[in-house]
């Protein structure tokens, strides 16, 4: 006959169904080794640590420690706040790096923080809102410049040179669309770029590579002329000169 | 009693009991994965390297930056680093008067700081070089102060002697290489000077400028002449055999224009050190080319070399020291203008199991084994308590069979 359960003591006994208190001992004891793992690994995780983590392991994690000294000893400085942001989006901590913004923003409502918001949305690989953040962050630089202008004009001064935020947000809108291969509205933002300082040698090749890629060879052409009238024998234009004359884009 | 209630019996509450316990387990599986999770954050430095092999034939370990979050507990432009026998690795701080010895995972493990700038016996001016003996004894130069100092494992000052700007130096079995002013000097481990060679000057040859590293092993020495851009190789008693280049790119008191022609093409632009791997293969650290290199011991033919410039973990940005680990085959890198030390290990060093296991040992992931071994014990327990009611229902039901029949 038949014995599933193997309590005629011919089939091995590990065969034999177990009854519902041998299951619950079973069950305890799993539980009180998974409470002990669990005690071991929190008891390690808290005494090593602390020890690894006293000091940076990497550029990322130097580069915070010192933003963060540097909140700590001046957290009324906008500029301290910003270096924060970049800091922790380096090292991938995006929703901190939204966090040190928003605080940075309350001492200090700089266009500066709104471009760190949009490399923020870059490096979390949300393209769309990066593109959207850098054209917001472009409209708050216009608006700060011309505060700042008409600060200096009742001072009695002029202010010259570039805006160096217009020109970061329009290069970073630019990019993100030539990576999109969206080389017409890149070019657009190049120029901006480039109305605010004609002699980025390096973002006259960026345009000329989008002209070139959108077949405005002649356009091409004249930014990698340009870009070696700022930078004689600058590599990058050379080469794409060179790929113009081969027939490559 | 209300009607619409059923009794239980004992059966119905022992599985809804047991059910209750399994959830409970499933639970505890689940915080155990949430522990394991932040073990892995704590453990895995935030902003590493996406892959450890950070460029062809060379795999990034880990930087070294200091001991704290301040700045003042961090390096500062470490020129030197030494690996002592049982993996401890020291890095010279010299503006801040300090050697600084950090465990093979990283973590910290002590301070050689005698005093800022101290001119007295024992203390530290501005240590520039460094190495260990076998014993794990200490010995770092100071430029300051014009003299070798010793410490023993627990850094206590043992010894010290006199000697002229000696920034590179290395122990080769009972023997300390040292280079001062231009000349090799030789010493027993206790300060005797036993030999010297070479004559200071520019150019090729056997002269020598004072900065650079050296290494030795039983038939040659091996020099970083850094100023004047070559590694020269001489025999033990101060015969040159080769120099690479063959002649020297430098132009200088004794160089010709020729040789000033030859510096762009010059393969070895600032080597800054020398080292041996475990099997006496040569390595030399280019300042300027921010790469190790691997040259052919008898003829100093470059073999390859590693490295690009650059401030993320895993590049170099004017590296000045190079210490090899034999036991975990990988080399100790003092990136001075990034202001720290990389471990790096290259290709073709011939690593082994033994090395890999060891280095296995050092990584700051070695600390799992504590709650892997909690739960092997655990298992074990499980597995014993079972077998033995298992062994007790067999015996019972054996002596039931027997009581029947």
């Amino acid at each position: 006959m038949k014995d599933p359960a193997g309590q005629n003591g011919s089939g091995r006994s590990s065969k034999r169904r177990r009854s519902p208190a041998e299951s619950q001992r079973a069950l305890v004891l799993a539980m009180m080794v998974l409470i002990v793992v669990i005690l071991a690994a929190v008891a390690t995780v808290i005494v090593y640590g602390m020890q690894v983590q006293k000091a940076p392991r990497t550029v990322g994690e130097r580069t915070l420690a010192t933003a963060e000294a540097a909140v700590r000893d001046a957290p009324d400085k906008a500029q301290s706040w910003l270096s924060l942001a970049y800091a922790y989006v380096e090292i991938g901590r995006y929703s901190a790096a939204s966090d040190a913004i928003a605080r940075g923003r309350k001492v200090e409502d700089l266009p500066d923080f709104y471009i760190v918001d949009a490399y923020r949305a870059e490096k979390a690989g949300n393209v769309e809102e990066a593109i959207q953040l850098y054209e917001v962050a472009k409209k708050k630089a216009i608006e700060y410049r011309k505060a700042q202008d008409a600060k200096a004009a009742e001072a009695g001064a002029r202010l010259t040179g570039a805006n160096e935020q217009l020109v970061s947000a329009a290069l970073g809108k630019a990019r993100l669309l030539v990576a999109q291969r969206d080389y017409k509205s890149a070019v657009v933002e190049y120029d901006i770029a480039l109305e605010q300082d004609p002699m980025m040698a390096d973002v006259l090749v960026e345009r000329g590579a989008a002209k070139a890629k959108m077949g405005d060879l002649a356009g091409a052409r004249a930014d990698y002329e340009e870009a070696l009238r700022y930078v004689p024998g600058m590599p990058e234009a050379l080469d794409g000169l060179a790929r113009l004359e081969a027939g490559d884009k | 009693m209300s009607e619409g209630l059923q009794v239980q019996g004992p059966d119905a509450r022992s599985r809804r009991a047991t059910s209750l316990l399994a959830v409970i387990l499933v639970l505890l599986l689940l915080l155990l994965c949430g522990v394991g999770y932040f073990f892995v954050r704590v453990l895995v430095p935030a902003g590493a390297p996406e892959t450890a092999r950070v460029s062809e034939g060379m795999t990034w370990v880990r930087s070294i930056y200091g001991f704290g979050p301040s700045s003042d507990e961090q390096l500062l432009g470490p020129t030197d680093v030494a690996i002592a026998p049982d993996g401890r690795i020291y890095a010279t701080d010299p503006q801040r008067a300090r050697v600084l010895a950090f465990n093979p995972d990283g973590t910290f493990a002590g301070l050689v700081h005698t005093g800022a700038g101290g001119s007295d016996r024992g203390m530290l001016g501005r240590p520039a070089g460094i190495t260990c003996d076998s014993r794990g004894n200490l010995y770092i130069s100071d430029v300051v102060n014009g003299k070798i100092l010793v410490f023993d494992h627990d850094y206590t000052f043992v010894r010290e002697w006199p000697a002229q700007q000696a920034l590179g130096m290395r122990v080769v079995d009972d023997k300390l290489y040292v280079r001062e002013l231009g000349e090799v000097v030789i010493y027993t481990l206790d300060g005797i000077e036993t030999a010297r060679f070479g004559e200071r000057g520019r150019g090729t040859g056997a002269v020598l400028e004072p900065t650079g590293g050296i290494t030795a092993d039983e038939k040659r020495v091996y020099v970083a002449d850094a100023l004047n851009q070559a590694v020269k190789v001489f025999s033990a008693d101060g015969a040159l055999l080769w120099s690479q280049p063959s002649t020297t790119a430098t132009g200088g008191p004794t160089g010709t224009d020729e040789r000033a022609a030859e510096t762009t093409s010059s393969p070895v632009d600032l080597p800054q050190d020398v080292e041996l791997d475990s099997s006496g293969q040569l390595y030399a650290l280019d300042a300027f080319d921010f790469s190790i290199m691997r040259l052919d011991n008898a003829t100093g033919k470059i073999l390859g070399k590693w490295g690009t410039p650059g401030e993320k973990d895993g590049q170099f940005m004017y590296p000045t020291g190079l210490a090899y680990d034999a036991a975990r085959d990988w080399f100790a890198v003092a990136d001075t203008a990034n202001n720290r030390v990389q471990i790096v290990r290259v290709e073709g060093t011939g690593g082994g199991v033994g090395q890999a296991v060891t280095r296995a040992m050092s990584s700051p992931f070695r600390v799992c084994a504590i709650p892997l071994v909690a739960l092997l014990v655990g298992i074990a327990i499980i597995l014993v308590t079972r077998k033995r009611e298992e062994d007790r229902d067999e015996a019972g039901r054996g002596s039931g069979s027997l009581a029947a029949e």
